[in-house]
C-alpha cells in the first residue's frame, strides 16, 4: 500500500500524487454482476430436454398463451415447443440444405468445365514448349557433326528420330559418316530462335533459326551457315519423350 | 515428460459426455456446404480465369499471324519505280519507335534503289509463333527476297530469318520491332 502513494507511479501528468484519503475514491470501480440464475429446481426439470434458442421460445406460441398448462405439466408444454420449434427450423433448414446442395452441384460442374478447360490448356503449353526444346536440341544436333566423333554424332541424331525422318536418315547414314570423314568435316551449330508454327499435346511443327561454323578440308578457317530448319516433333508415349519425325531446310 | 504433466495435474475433470443430436449435425452440414461451394467456386473461377487468358492469348497469336505476311511483304519489298508509295503501304504495317526508324531508313534507301533500279520483292515460307502473350507476340519469319537491280543479271534470292514483334494498336496488329537474325 506504502508503494501507491509512491510519485513515481503518478500516471497523468501533472496530477497530485495519491494521498491516503483519495486511495478509497479511486478505487471503486462498478463490477460485473452476474446475471440472475432461475432456480435449479427449473434447470434441472429440463436438463434433459433439447437447448431452446431464445427466439424461437419467444415465437412459439405454446409457452405465451397458456400459462395455465405450462405451469401444470411442464413436460407437455415443452414437448409441444419442441415439436413446434422443430417443425419450423427443420422446414427451414432442410430447404437450406436442398438449396446449398444445388448450388454446390452447380458449382462443381462449373469448376469441372472450366478446371478440365484450364487443365487442356496448361497441358498443350506445357507440351509445346516440350516439343520446342526438343526441336531445338534435334536441330543442333543436326548441324553439330565432326569427323572426330562422327559415329557418337550420328548416333544422337538417330535416337532423336523416328517415323520417316528416321528411316531416310539411317539409309543415308553411312554416307553421310565418308563424307564427314573425308572432307575432315568439323560443324558446332547454335539456336538463334526457335518458333512454333502448330501443335497440340501430341504433336507439332517448329521452326529453328540455327547459325554453325563449318569447317572442312576447303574450309579449314571455318565458314559460317546460316540453316533455317523446319522439324515435325511427335510425343512418343511409350518413352515419353519427343521425337523428330522430319526435318527440312526451308527453302 | 508425460509422466511429469500426469503428476502436476492435481485435479483432472471427466469430460462432459457429449450427446450425439440430429441438430448437431444439421449446423455442421450447412458449414460444410459453404465451405464446399466456396471450395468449388475458386476452382471454377480460377479455371475460367486460366482459361479466359489462354484463349486471349491464343486470339493474340491468331491475330499477329494473319497480319505478319502481309506485314512482312509490305516492310521488306520496295520498287524503284513505285518507291514511295511501296514505302507508304509498309509504313502502315509499322508502330511506334519501328515506324519512324521505318521512314528513316526508306528514305536514306531511295537515292541508292533509284540509280540502282533496285526491285525487291518480299515473300514469307513460313512463320512460327517464338513468345506470345495477349498484348505482344514474336514471331520468327522465314522470309525471301527476290532482288533484282541493273549490276546482278537476273535474281538473287536472300533467304532471312526475321524476328517480327507485333502489338496491338486499336484492334489492329502492328509491327513494333523487326530484326534480321
Amino acid at each position: 500500500m506504502r508503494a501507491r502513494r509512491d510519485h513515481t507511479l503518478k500516471v497523468i501528468k501533472g496530477a497530485k500524487p495519491g494521498v491516503p484519503g483519495r486511495a478509497s475514491q479511486r478505487r471503486i470501480v462498478p463490477r460485473q454482476v452476474p446475471r440472475p440464475v432461475e432456480p435449479i429446481e427449473e434447470l434441472l426439470k429440463r436438463l434433459d430436454q433439447e437447448p431452446v434458442e431464445d427466439p424461437a421460445d419467444a415465437a412459439d406460441p405454446a409457452s405465451g398463451d397458456d400459462p395455465a398448462s405450462a405451469d401444470s405439466s411442464p413436460e407437455d408444454a415443452s414437448g409441444a415447443r419442441r415439436t413446434g420449434e422443430r417443425a419450423t427450423s427443420a422446414t427451414r433448414r432442410r430447404s437450406l440444405v436442398i438449396l446449398l446442395v444445388a448450388v454446390l452441384a452447380a458449382t462443381v460442374a462449373a469448376g469441372g468445365v472450366t478446371g478440365h478447360r484450364w487443365y487442356v490448356d496448361r497441358a498443350t503449353a506445357q507440351a509445346r514448349q516440350q516439343a520446342l526444346a526438343a526441336a531445338k536440341q534435334a536441330s543442333v544436333n543436326f548441324v553439330s557433326v565432326s569427323a572426330a566423333s562422327v559415329d557418337r554424332d550420328i548416333q544422337r541424331i538417330t535416337a532423336g528420330a523416328t517415323g520417316d525422318f528416321k528411316d531416310e536418315f539411317t539409309r543415308g547414314q553411312s554416307q553421310v559418316r565418308a563424307a564427314v570423314v573425308e572432307n575432315k568435316v568439323d560443324s558446332r551449330g547454335t539456336v538463334l530462335r526457335a518458333g512454333l508454327v502448330s501443335g497440340d499435346r501430341r504433336r507439332a511443327v517448329v521452326l529453328v533459326a540455327v547459325d554453325a561454323t563449318v569447317k572442312n578440308v576447303k574450309a579449314p578457317e571455318g565458314r559460317p551457315s546460316h540453316y533455317r530448319i523446319q522439324l515435325d516433333i511427335v510425343h512418343d508415349t511409350a518413352s515419353g519423350r519427343w521425337l523428330v519425325s522430319r526435318l527440312q531446310f526451308v527453302g | 515428460m508425460r509422466e511429469e504433466r500426469h503428476v502436476r495435474t492435481l485435479v483432472r475433470f471427466p469430460r462432459r459426455p457429449r450427446v450425439p443430436r440430429l441438430r448437431s449435425t444439421r449446423i455442421r452440414l450447412v458449414p460444410a456446404l459453404v465451405v464446399a461451394i466456396v471450395l468449388a467456386a475458386a476452382v471454377a473461377g480460377a479455371g475460367w480465369w486460366g482459361d479466359h487468358r489462354a484463349e486471349r492469348r491464343d486470339d493474340a497469336v491468331r491475330q499477329a499471324l494473319a497480319t505478319a505476311p502481309a506485314a512482312a511483304k509490305a516492310i521488306f519489298s520496295y520498287d524503284y519505280r513505285t518507291f514511295d508509295d511501296s514505302v507508304a503501304n509498309g509504313r502502315t504495317f509499322a508502330t511506334g519507335q519501328f515506324g519512324t526508324e521505318y521512314e528513316q531508313t526508306t528514305a536514306a534507301l531511295k537515292q541508292t534503289a533509284t540509280t540502282q533500279q533496285a526491285v525487291v520483292a518480299a515473300e514469307v515460307s513460313a512463320t512460327g509463333v517464338v513468345t506470345a502473350t495477349a498484348e505482344r507476340v514474336e514471331l520468327l519469319v522465314y522470309v525471301n527476297q527476290y532482288r533484282r537491280n541493273v549490276n546482278t543479271a537476273g535474281e538473287k534470292v536472300d533467304q532471312n530469318r526475321v524476328v517480327l514483334t507485333l502489338v496491338p494498336v486499336d484492334g489492329e496488329w502492328k509491327v513494333s520491332r523487326a530484326a534480321a537474325i
